[in-house]
């Protein structure tokens, strides 16, 4: 992929308004995200990944919460983006949706009427041919008998089925770029490997690219073409997905892989992650893994390892253990 | 495994629900348990799997009778416990304990954690009131707290350190067998592989047997020894873990083995036969209430329960196929 | 990411846990601040009526009737020549004595019933909920009347009455959070721990929702009151010469146009003590309430 990312994030770090002071919540994060590329946000809860992708649609409550750094969507930056500009972005351009599907339905509407009602504050168009449309789109998302379910509640449908009917709002106005933030962490799992397949099917049909969240690296096999392990705020290693499932390199993706009990394979024994991830309120200067860390040097409470990785690879660890190699590539260029 | 009689037998236990409907109409039945039989032997740990709705939760309270079953019996140890007398029954919740999913509901958000153990010490007179700074001590060091954690209210603590609350809680009466009922299922993974090392660690410790819910086929590979696959409310597969998941039998086994992520993108993106929902329990499908999803049904599969055919090697499974 | 873990309500013993909820409206709410000052100020007059009284409420002065109010007398005196401010504060007694008793009676028995009913279910739940509707179905006035209408005026049975009439009060307010409690996972794990019934209602479901009753319990003070006063008026209250507010107004109201002032002050010492509960009621819950936590900070 030669072409300019669609999403392009650089330094961003948000910070919020905790008991009077502002705490960072995330910190220099940076990815690429290019046309029809899923990128997957994995990470435990508090890592920063839903953040992340709030400030991006610019969701975050002012005067709680601060955003710095860039966000370019296709070359236009959007912090700092008064509101109504924004407003233009959300929903056309980049479209959101959630873990729990029915805090992003209205209740007491038809959910047929909130597809074409989506469709509607985005294009002119007759309510007829918002109607047929949203019908398509229910279609799309293989709701059965889309036509005679226009006109039911929200309430009369499985959690798969609205979140169905949730990627199908989301899809009503084509947009480039999906946020997706932990959508199938509600549903069994015969359901979220239905949404998943579904996911992946109308982002190759629409050449649409997808920053998807999820805390569960079984997913992540399943959807992502690249993925960035976030810890504390932080993305501690990129990598596209074969090469991060292949060779994880950060130590903390490492004990990740070793604490998921697997459903294909025998495990011996787990090993669990010692500690927990430091609250907000306590995340300090240097690795914020270090205190965790089975592989912990002097250095790593120092300054803050940069995420780098050998040019071209497109493998980014931050962690001294592997900035040996990095620097050197460096030099050699 | 042993030979003695099983440490808790479950015959035929049934239970439905009444789900009131829209004004006029008659109320809904759900049938949570139907006829549902198990047992778990002395220090084994039977995973009991499903996805939401089958019943796997209603099953665990329905056998310590925290809901009381509509029909079949409960055996623990040699004693019929759904004919055990109100004092009785409080008596042998001693043996029987349970621990919750949601760490933050299942402690009482008004009592400190020495309030909350001195309590059960002092209902089941476990010891004199001398000893129970010391015991309560003891019981937080079991699962890895520190001692001053005593004096501290619930929310003071993140979501696994409440959960290891949850199992001091249940370990201070010193119980043979526990309930866990998703137990790990609202945890981070880092957080969800301490919490198993730990009931893993008390199990050896305790010679512990439990009764494992869980909807997650990864966590019982790793943590059960046998395995009961729930569908609405009825058991369709019963078996090892590893011969289970790795050579399901069931249809439904299979398509919920098929469905489960693994951690490896080559094996994840197989595109996998899994179709349709869960039917709504308030009228499932007849026969075998799978058939509807099922790629292998046949005509008998509409009309008839599959009966629960004996596979050898302490596989069983319900389903035509084999019948 | 999620809300760093939520923080409750923070869980102190009951008393700190509602001196704390009334000191924070207080703060924050003029109104709630007003409210508790005017209510302790009331307390205080009835507590120390002989100090604050200027003279004995029923001492008759047959040659100062009808006296406006003056120097001497504040608020001037009734038919009887007696001093109608020391009566108001003699009064406050009978009215605050009967609205305390019979509310405190009402949330002990009506929180009590109201918890067996949520937490048992079935039969009892079904009797003690009919029972509710019944007596819910009569104003509490109503009730009060016939109550007092069969039993005779007295302090006793005044207080039995509202008592009766505040109790499906209570039960209401008790038995729904009770419900929701009894579903929550830490009341089935004492189920499950062996606890007895009454040792769960009584030491885990009790403390969760005692709050909510307390909060009703000022606001049906102020009903208790006014009821009382409503039965003084049409007559069935404490005998005279006894000063009771519903009493004062009763007497005065024959006067009404000529000496207003025989009704208007006792009138005027009921909606103090009526509005100052109200205020602290809507205080109270509004600190209780889980989701003005928030904003209230």
């Amino acid at each position: 992929m030669t072409d300019a990312p669609v999403l392009a994030v650089r330094g961003l770090s948000t910070q919020f308004r905790i008991g009077g002071a502002w705490r960072a919540a995330t910190r220099n994060v940076a990815f690429d995200l290019f046309e029809n590329q899923t990128l997957a946000l994995v990470g435990e809860s508090g890592c920063g990944k839903s953040i992340t992708c709030q400030a991006i649609l610019g969701l975050l409550p002012h005067g709680v919460a601060r955003v710095e750094g860039s966000i370019r969507y296709r070359g236009r930056e959007l912090v700092g983006l008064a509101e109504p500009e924004m407003e233009g972005i959300r929903g056309s351009e980049i479209a959101m949706i959630f873990q729990e599907p029915m805090t992003a339905l209205n209740p007491v509407m038809p959910v047929g009427e909130q597809i074409a009602e989506a469709i509607l504050v985005h294009r002119k168009c007759a309510r007829a041919e918002a109607k047929a449309e949203a019908i398509a789109f229910m279609d799309r998302v293989r709701i059965p008998a889309a036509a005679q379910r226009y006109r039911d509640y929200p309430h009369q449908f499985s959690g798969g089925m609205r979140q169905r009917i949730v990627i199908a709002m989301a899809m009503a106005c084509k947009p480039k770029v999906l946020l997706a933030d932990e959508p199938t962490t509600a549903l069994d799992v015969t359901i979220q490997a239905q949404i998943l397949a579904e996911l992946r099917d109308l982002c190759a049909n629409f050449r649409m690219s997808m920053v998807f969240i999820t805390h569960s690296l079984g997913v992540v096999a399943a959807i992502a073409d690249a993925v960035a392990v976030m810890y504390a705020g932080e993305i501690v290693e990129m990598a596209p997905v074969e090469e991060l499932f292949a060779a994880p390199k950060h130590p903390y993706t490492q004990a990740l892989f070793r604490a998921i009990p697997r459903v294909d394979e025998n495990a011996e024994g787990l090993q669990p992650i010692p500690g927990q991830v430091p609250p907000i309120t306590a995340f300090g200067e240097g690795c914020r893994f270090a205190p965790r860390c089975p592989a912990r040097m002097p250095r790593c409470t120092g300054p803050t390892p940069r995420l780098a990785g050998a040019p071209g690879s497109g493998h980014a660890v931050a962690c001294y253990l592997h900035h040996s190699e990095t620097l050197d590539a460096e030099a050699a260029r | 495994m042993t030979q003695a009689a099983p440490l808790l037998q479950v015959f035929n236990v049934s239970k439905s629900f009444d789900v009131p409907r829209r004004l006029g109409a008659p109320p809904g039945k759900v049938h949570a348990l139907d006829d549902v039989s198990l047992e778990i032997a002395e220090g084994e740990t039977l995973g009991l799997v499903g996805e939401s709705g089958c019943g796997k939760s209603t099953a665990g309270r329905a056998f310590l009778r925290l809901i009381e079953p509509d029909a079949g019996e409960v055996w623990f140890d040699g004693e019929n416990l759904t004919a055990a007398i109100p004092r009785r029954m409080r008596a042998l919740r001693k043996r029987l304990q349970i621990v919750f999913q949601d760490p933050y509901s299942s402690l009482n958000p008004r009592q400190k954690v020495a309030d909350m153990l001195a309590e059960v010490l002092t209902v089941h007179k476990v010891c004199p009131r001398a000893e129970f700074p010391d015991r309560i001590a003891t019981l937080l060091a079991e699962v890895g707290l520190p001692p001053a954690a005593a004096g501290r209210f619930p929310h003071e603590f993140s979501g696994g350190q409440r959960q290891r609350l949850g199992i001091a809680r249940a370990l201070s009466v010193g119980p043979d067998l526990i309930v866990a009922d998703e137990a790990v299922s609202a945890l981070d993974v880092s957080i969800q592989a301490q919490i198993l090392e730990l009931l893993g660690r008390l199990k050896a410790e305790r010679s512990l047997s439990y009764l494992f819910i869980t909807h997650d086929l990864g966590v019982v590979r790793y943590f059960c020894q046998r395995a009961a696959v729930m569908y609405l409310g009825r058991i369709v597969e019963t078996g090892p873990v590893r011969a289970l998941l790795d050579d399901p039998l069931h249809p439904y086994t299979r398509m919920l083995r098929a469905a489960s992520p693994v951690p490896d993108p080559a094996a994840a993106r197989k595109t996998v036969q899994v179709t349709g929902e869960v039917p709504s329990p308030l009228a499932p499908p007849s026969g075998c209430h799978f058939h509807p999803r099922c790629p292998l049904a046949t005509a008998a599969c509409r009309h008839a329960r599959p009966a629960v055919t004996d596979m050898g090697d302490g596989r069983q499974v319900a389903c035509h196929l084999y019948g | 990411m999620n809300a760093p873990e939520t923080l409750a309500a923070p869980p102190r013993a009951p008393w700190a846990r509602l001196g704390l909820a009334l000191w924070r409206t207080a703060t924050a709410n003029a109104a709630t601040a007003i409210g508790i000052a005017a209510f302790l100020a009331v307390v205080v007059l009835a507590v120390g009526a002989p100090l604050f009284a200027t003279h004995d409420p029923l001492d008759q002065d047959l040659l100062a009737r009808l006296v406006p109010p003056s120097p001497y007398h504040w608020l001037g005196t009734d038919a009887f020549g007696r001093d109608i401010w020391s009566r108001i504060v003699y009064g406050a007694r009978i009215s605050l004595v009967i609205g305390l008793v019979a509310v405190g009676i009402a949330m002990v028995i009506g929180s009590g019933l109201g918890i067996l009913s949520g937490y048992m279910g079935g039969w009892v739940d079904q009797a003690i909920s009919q029972a509710t509707n019944i007596l819910l179905a009569f104003p509490s006035l109503i009730l009060g009347l016939m109550v007092v209408a069969f039993l005779g005026p007295s302090v006793p049975n005044l207080i039995a009455a509202i008592s009766l009439a505040t109790v499906p009060q209570f039960i209401r307010v008790a038995r729904a959070p009770t419900i929701a409690l009894r579903e929550r996972d830490f009341i089935q794990a004492c189920r499950a721990l062996g606890f007895s019934p009454l040792r769960i209602m009584l030491r885990h479901i009790l403390p969760n929702i005692w709050p909510e009753i307390l909060v009703m319990g000022s606001l049906w003070l102020a009903t208790a009151i006014r009821v009382e006063a409503s039965l003084a008026f049409i007559g069935l209250g404490v005998k005279p010469p006894t000063p009771t507010w519903g009493g004062m107004i009763r007497e005065g109201f024959e006067q009404i146009l000529t000496s207003f002032h025989l009704a208007v002050f006792p009138s005027l010492a009921i909606l103090v003590v009526v509005l100052a509960l109200n205020m602290i009621g809507d205080g109270l819950r509004d600190a209780l309430d889980p989701r003005m936590k928030e904003s209230g900070k």
